[in-house]
C-alpha cells in the first residue's frame, strides 16, 4: 500500500490525470511546537510506577560500597556518617516483627536506603572555614558549580497569566499554531495561484505544497522562525467543490510568529483548546493529525 | 583515630607486575538450579542531570552521585545550535582548583614576570649586545649569525640506512 | 592479616569480583501471602488493560493519518500531476534539524529559544 501511495511520478499519470484544472489548490500548515518536557503521567500510571519502583528498589543488591568509597578516605567517612547500619541480630533482644538478618549493613529483608553525602554542603563548610565573607559566598553561590539541583517549575509563567499566544505555555503538549484574519480562527491556509493557467506549464512555474507554505509562513510570520519541514508530501486533504486544501506538517524549533499585519491574531493551542477555536466539523475531520500529547 | 587502628588496616601496596592476580581455589562457581536463578539488579540511585540550559533530567545510576550537572553538553554547544547567537558557553576550564588559584592569584603572576623580563633585560645589557628594551625578541638578543637548532633527534631513515649499509 | 596476603592486584581483582557477584548482597527472595499476590495479579491485569487501551487508540490514530495521506496523494494525483510529482521528490539532502531538542522532565530557565538569525543560506 505505501509503494502505490508513494509511486513515482511517472510520464503515463500525466496524460491519464487532467480533471481538476478550475480547482484551486492551497496548502495549509499544520506548525507545531514539540513538547519541551516530558508527558504528564496520570494518576493510574504515577501509581503503577511508584509500585514498580517500590518493587523494584526491594529486589536491589546491597550498594558495594566499598568498591565505590575505598577504606580509610574522607569520602569513606562521610558515607558511613550519614549511614548507620542497621540494628543487629542481637540475641538477647527480642525482635517481635522477626529477627533482622544483616548482611553488608543491609537488612536484607527490606529495601536500602542510603544519603549521598553531599557536594554543596562541603563547599559551605569549606568557606566557613577559610572565613570568608557572606557577600562573597552569595556571589559564588549563583556560578558555582557544586550548588544545589533545584529544578524549575513544570508551570511557566506564560500558564499562570494564560497567555495563549505564548510559545512557552503548555510546555509538556504539542501546540498547534492558528491565526484569525476574518473573524475567523483557521489554521493557516495560502493559496497557489499558477494552476489556473493549465497543464502547459512546466514544473518550474509551479510552487510544490511545501515551499508555499513555507513562504506563507514567513509572509504573514516574519522571517524569524527556525522551522522544519517534515515531508514534502500532503498529510491530509480538506475537499470541497473546487477548492482543495492540502496539509503540510512541520515543526517550529525557536524564533517566535511575528504577525507582519495588524488584522493577523495568532494563537498557540493544544489539541483539545483547538476544538473550541475551529468550527466543529471542521476539527472532527483533522482530529486524527492531532497528537494527544 | 586513624592512628588508633592497627598497622594493617594501612594501605599495604606491594609492587606487583601487571596482571599477577591469584585467586584462591576457594573461590568455585556455585550451581543454580533449575529455577532457582534471579536476575542481577544492581544497587542503583536516584539521579538528577542538570544540563548546561537549566532543565533537569531524572536518571538512576550505579554511581554513588545523585546529583549531576553538566558543563558542556548538547545544550550549550555552537556545534549544536548553529542559529544561536547568546550562547554563552561555560568556561570549563574556570572551575577547577588551579585555575581559581591563578585567578586568586593573577597579581602576584604578573609581578614575577615583570621581575624576570627586568632580569633578563639587565643580563642582555651587561652582554653589550644591545641596550634596546624589554621588547627586543630573542633572536636578537643572540645575535647576527644565528641557526636555529634542530629540536629532537634525528629520525630514522629507511633508504640512507640501506645505503650506508651497502657501502 | 588477609590484606597483607594477597598482593595488591588480586585485591583490586576481588573487590571488582565482590562488587559484580551476587554473594551476600542478594535481598532475600520475595514471599508474598496469597492476599499480595492477588492484589499483584490485579495491578498487573490493570496495567495490561490500560496499555492494551492506549495502543489501540494509537493504532487506531495511525491506521487514520495514513489512510488520510493516502487519500490526499490520490487526491493531488487527481487535481495536479506537477504538484503530485514535486510532492513525490525524494528528499534526498535533507537533514534532521540539530536544534531539535529531546524532552526534559524540568523545563530549562529559559523554556523556549526566541533569538533566532536566519542564516545567510537560506534563500
Amino acid at each position: 500500500m505505501w509503494k502505490s501511495g508513494l509511486r513515482k511520478y511517472s510520464a503515463a499519470a500525466s496524460s491519464t490525470a487532467s480533471a481538476g484544472n478550475s480547482t484551486s489548490i492551497s496548502s495549509t500548515l499544520l506548525l507545531t511546537r514539540n513538547p519541551v518536557i516530558t508527558a504528564d503521567v496520570s494518576k493510574f500510571e504515577a501509581q503503577y510506577y511508584k509500585y514498580q519502583n517500590e518493587l523494584w528498589k526491594r529486589l536491589m543488591w546491597t550498594f558495594p560500597s566499598w568498591f565505590y568509597y575505598r577504606k580509610g578516605t574522607i569520602s569513606e567517612q562521610a558515607f558511613r556518617e550519614l549511614n548507620p547500619g542497621p540494628v543487629f541480630n542481637n540475641p538477647n533482644i527480642e525482635f517481635p516483627r522477626g529477627r533482622p538478618v544483616v548482611v553488608h549493613q543491609r537488612d536484607r529483608r527490606f529495601k536500602q536506603e542510603l544519603k549521598l553525602p553531599k557536594t554543596y554542603k562541603e563547599v559551605s563548610q569549606e568557606k566557613k572555614e577559610g572565613g570568608e565573607t557572606a557577600a562573597e559566598e552569595e556571589g559564588a553561590k549563583e556560578d558555582n558549580l557544586s550548588r544545589q539541583i533545584v529544578p524549575n517549575s513544570r508551570i511557566t509563567k506564560a500558564d499562570e497569566s494564560k497567555d495563549l499566544a505564548s510559545l512557552e505555555r503548555q510546555l509538556s503538549r504539542t501546540l498547534y499554531l492558528i491565526i484569525q484574519e476574518n473573524s475567523k480562527w483557521t489554521l493557516p491556509t495560502f493559496k497557489e495561484e499558477q494552476v489556473a493557467q493549465g497543464d502547459d506549464t512546466k514544473d518550474s512555474s509551479v510552487t510544490p505544497l511545501h515551499t508555499l507554505a513555507e513562504q506563507g509562513l514567513y509572509k504573514i510570520g516574519g522571517n524569524s522562525i527556525n522551522y522544519f519541514n517534515v515531508s514534502n508530501t500532503p498529510c491530509h486533504v480538506h475537499k470541497s467543490e473546487s477548492t482543495r486544501e492540502y496539509f503540510i506538517k512541520s515543526h517550529i524549533l525557536s524564533g517566535r510568529f511575528v504577525p507582519q499585519s495588524e488584522s493577523i491574531k495568532f494563537l498557540w493551542l493544544t489539541k483539545e483548546e483547538l476544538g473550541e477555536y475551529l468550527e466543529k466539523d471542521y476539527y472532527k475531520e483533522i482530529e486524527h493529525l492531532l497528537s494527544d500529547i | 583515630m586513624f592512628r588508633s587502628t592497627s598497622p594493617l588496616l594501612t594501605f599495604s601496596r606491594s609492587i606487583s607486575m601487571k596482571g599477577d592476580v591469584h585467586l584462591s581455589n576457594r573461590r568455585v562457581m556455585r550451581k543454580i538450579k533449575v529455577g532457582k536463578a534471579r536476575p542481577a539488579i544492581f544497587h542503583q540511585f536516584d539521579t538528577l542531570i542538570e544540563l548546561s540550559d537549566g532543565s533537569v533530567i531524572k536518571r538512576t545510576s550505579q554511581a554513588p552521585k545523585d546529583e549531576i550537572r553538566m558543563i558542556n553538553d548538547q545544550r550549550s554547544s555552537s556545534l549544536w545550535n548553529p542559529n544561536r547567537s547568546d550562547l554563552v558557553s561555560m568556561d570549563a576550564a574556570a572551575a577547577d582548583r588551579v585555575n581559581k588559584f591563578k585567578q586568586r592569584f593573577a597579581s602576584f603572576d604578573k609581578f614575577e614576570t615583570a621581575q624576570d623580563k627586568r632580569i633578563k633585560s639587565v643580563q642582555a645589557e651587561e652582554a653589550g649586545e644591545s641596550k634596546a628594551s624589554e621588547s627586543d625578541d630573542y633572536m636578537d638578543l643572540m645575535g647576527s649569525n644565528v641557526q636555529e637548532v634542530q629540536k629532537g633527534g634525528k629520525l630514522f631513515n629507511k633508504k640512507l640506512d640501506k645505503q650506508k649499509r651497502k657501502k | 592479616m588477609r590484606i597483607n596476603s594477597v598482593n595488591a592486584s588480586t585485591q583490586r581483582v576481588v573487590n571488582q569480583l565482590s562488587a559484580l557477584s551476587a554473594s551476600k548482597k542478594q535481598p532475600k527472595l520475595l514471599n508474598l501471602c496469597k492476599e499480595d499476590l492477588i492484589k499483584h495479579k490485579t495491578i498487573t491485569n490493570a496495567w495490561n488493560v490500560y496499555q492494551r487501551k492506549v495502543n489501540e487508540k494509537r493504532h487506531i490514530q495511525l491506521n487514520a493519518q495514513y489512510k488520510s495521506i493516502h487519500e490526499a496523494m490520490e487526491d493531488l494525483k487527481q487535481t495536479s500531476p506537477q504538484l503530485y510529482a514535486l510532492a513525490n521528490k525524494p528528499e534526498k539532502k535533507k537533514k534532521f534539524p540539530l536544534d531539535m531538542r529531546m524532552p526534559t522532565d524540568y523545563p530549562p530557565t529559559k523554556p523556549w529559544v526566541y533569538n533566532y538569525e536566519p542564516s545567510q543560506k537560506r534563500k
